[in-house]
């Protein structure tokens, strides 16, 4: 029993070895190119040396490490970057923040948005950005080879179930966010300082915008709880705590409407242990919960 | 492969300007993708507001110096200028053809809007600005060089125009705080002969591209950052926050205690400026008229971004040296971006064919703040309206430097 223990160990050891570190395409991966410089890794500790302003949101969604690799042909440069997440929803959280409107290519056997200078692909816990210097069209075919060989290495991974918590009617595509905590949630609305919804770096919410009765627009985030204790537990903070310009309209014991600085409206309602806000809609919504 | 790389946009090869060809090199690059790498540049010089959502009891607002200028008595020239709450916004769909921008028409596009904000012909629109003993400092956003950029063409428009009223050549500055990024967007002294191109400071870029090196090439042996006699010590911007003590940080902003000097070029040069910032977003808000000034005629300024990020592009316009000498803003929205901005993101640059013309910098900020907003929901991109982010400009208008009320500002398209 022991030995076999051991031997699960040893597996396991080898199996997180191969997760975190991916074999960079070597020399002569496409005709002609070679690596151009050594090979630089960061870690949580130092990635503010690489991303100064931008590592934050990385560390909020879950960071692990970074690789960067640049390869050249003559004078020729692109660059691989490859982000190693927490999880595939922390990898998944990162590329939606970043994508904007996702333009893909179907060469790319994993979920992609990309320009002429830059591909974003995202698969399982990997976040993967490829760099073309100058823009040149004739680097596309290289760019396109190296996330493959990148990807090929990459187990599928559990597929990301969190968006399903977005109600699918009406919902805008390719407006889909994850969010873990206040950085990302100050993309969407600012419901109140710091961790207003007690997400704490760990739970994951989503967000997504719909189309009103009106034909306007609204926004929905939704998050889902470990349990009831710390749901209602968040929508007591947050109702405590809600951000000086949202007036409060009504309350009830799992449930409360505002009214915000455009006079448009907001609801958010607890259903322990989720907890959904819809906010910019532009008439008061019923409030059915109580 | 899709078909975006056989759009017109996807078939360029840099970015051509007036014979300039702008290239990306790898530095401009890391800036430009608007992606990570990007941010090693732009959340240094440029600021990163997300900081604010972080703190769960954000910090109150540190003391400043700002009493001290609010008393100097205002001139004819002082801020908003003579032309308050006024903005004009010229849009000619034929500036930029194909990714080309088209000389004579922006030159156009920059005569209807002096005209339209004075009322008056170009030739009498000069003296009410100027007079041919000024030493006039150009402002531009060199930051993006090639993609969103302050075009030359705008640039050059503005120079016919101060030569025509008297203004020697060698009486005009293009100015901005990293010399290097002058040569980068195409600001060189081959480009424009005769007149001056000034950095406020340099900066060893492999530096400030994260590169670790023994030897920082901005600082001299004792350490010192060698663009420190650049900065007028007699006229500062105290905040009571002090910056890093580390050389990477001192690299960038050349001084890093409670002080923030102005350009020597700027108190003791520059008698008005003319502000050329592009038109693009900032996170949530944007980073047009006020952060072009605010952010680039003083040193030391990452130690600002957390506490009072937006309030410096108002604290430091309140200042005579800016307030009394900043006589016209012109936004360059040639080419715009509504994302991923301060720093330069190619995805989110689209052509806008627009320039914006006032006096008052605060007016023009609150006006492109919702037209970004509008394009920014146009294009699916979330958007948080939160008054958080024009705040600064209500704080200016309390301080008489603006109008920010959109029910006072006279927004005019030509």
């Amino acid at each position: 029993m022991k030995k076999h223990l051991c031997l699960i160990g040893v597996l396991f050891l080898i199996f997180q070895g191969q997760t975190q570190t991916l074999r960079l395409p070597e020399d002569g991966f496409f005709e002609g190119w070679i690596k151009s410089e050594k090979m630089r890794r960061f870690v949580r500790a130092n990635l503010y040396d690489y991303i100064d302003g931008g590592a934050e949101l990385f560390l909020e969604f879950g960071f692990e490490d970074l690789t960067i690799q640049p390869y050249r042909k003559g004078n020729q440069e692109i660059s691989l970057e490859v982000y190693r997440m927490e999880s595939g929803e922390a990898a998944l959280g990162i590329y939606l923040m970043k994508c904007g409107l996702e333009t893909s290519l179907t060469e790319i056997p994993a979920r992609n948005s990309v320009d002429k200078l830059q591909f974003l692909v995202v698969k399982n816990n990997y976040f993967l950005m490829i760099n073309n210097f100058k823009g040149e069209d004739a680097l596309i075919p290289v760019m396109i080879s190296l996330a493959q060989k990148i990807l090929e290495q990459i187990p599928e991974g559990t597929p990301v179930r969190i968006l399903s918590l977005l109600p699918q009617e009406k919902l805008i595509p390719g407006s889909q966010r994850l969010l873990r905590g206040p950085l990302a949630l100050q993309s969407i609305f600012t419901l109140g300082e710091g961790d207003i919804l007690r997400l704490k770096g760990l739970i994951f919410g989503v967000s997504g915008r719909y189309v009103s009765e009106d034909g306007s627009s609204h926004t929905q985030i939704i998050v889902a709880y470990p349990n009831e204790e710390e749901a209602q537990a968040a929508f007591l903070h947050l109702r405590s705590n809600l951000d000086p310009y949202l007036k409060v309209l009504n309350r009830k014991e799992h449930t409360f409407q505002f009214e915000d600085y455009k006079k448009q409206y907001g609801i958010v309602s607890l259903k322990a242990p989720v907890m959904e806000i819809k906010v910019n809609l532009s008439e008061l919504p019923p409030s059915s919960h109580d | 492969m899709t078909s975006i790389f056989r759009s017109k946009v996807m078939k360029r090869e840099g970015y051509e300007s007036m014979g300039v060809k702008t290239r990306f090199k790898r530095r401009e690059f890391l800036k430009m993708t608007g992606g990570i790498g990007s941010l090693v540049g732009a959340g240094l010089i440029l600021g990163t507001p997300p900081v604010w959502a972080q703190e769960e009891n954000p910090p109150e607002r540190p003391k400043t110096n700002l009493d001290d200028v609010l008393s100097v008595p205002k001139t004819k020239y002082s801020l908003p200028g003579l032309f308050p709450g006024k903005i004009v916004e010229v849009h000619n769909p034929k500036a930029m053809k194909e990714e080309q921008f088209v000389a004579g028409i922006i030159q156009e596009m920059f005569q209807k809007g002096i005209q339209e904000l004075t009322g008056k012909s170009l030739k009498k629109s000069f003296s009410l600005f100027f007079d041919k003993h000024d030493i006039v400092g150009i402002k531009v956003n060199p930051v993006g060089a090639g993609l969103i950029s302050t075009r030359l063409e705008v640039v050059d428009a503005v120079i016919d125009w101060l030569v025509k009223g008297g203004i020697s050549r060698k009486n005009i500055v293009i100015w901005d705080r990293m010399d290097y990024m002058l040569t980068d967007s195409g600001f060189t002294s081959d480009r424009y002969p005769g007149i001056s191109i000034e950095g406020l400071q340099t900066m060893d870029s492999e530096v400030f591209e994260g590169k670790e090196k023994e030897k920082i090439s901005s600082l001299d042996e004792r350490g010192r950052h060698v663009s420190e006699a650049n900065f007028d010590l007699d006229v500062y911007y105290w905040v009571d926050v002090e910056g890093p003590k580390d050389p990477v940080y001192l690299n960038q902003h050349v001084f890093n205690g409670k002080y923030s000097y102005f350009g020597n070029l700027l108190t003791k040069k520059i008698t008005k400026i003319i502000n050329i910032p592009v038109f693009k977003n900032c996170g949530n808000g944007i980073s047009i008229a006020t952060k072009n000034i605010g952010y680039g005629a003083i040193c030391n300024t990452n130690r600002l971004h957390k506490p009072l990020f937006f309030d410096v592009c108002v604290d430091v316009l309140a200042f005579p040296v800016i307030r009394d000498r900043l006589v016209l803003n012109i936004a360059d929205g040639l080419r715009a971006q509504y994302e991923g901005g301060p720093g330069p993101a190619a995805k989110f640059a689209y052509k806008y064919n627009r320039l914006f013309f006032a006096t008052d910098p605060f007016a023009m900020d609150m006006v492109s703040h919702d037209l970004l907003v509008a394009k920014r929901k146009s294009m699916n991109i979330q958007v948080n309206e939160h008054p958080r982010y024009t705040e600064y400009l209500r704080y200016a208008q309390r301080l008489g430097l603006g109008v920010a009320d959109t029910e006072k500002i006279e927004h005019l398209k030509v």
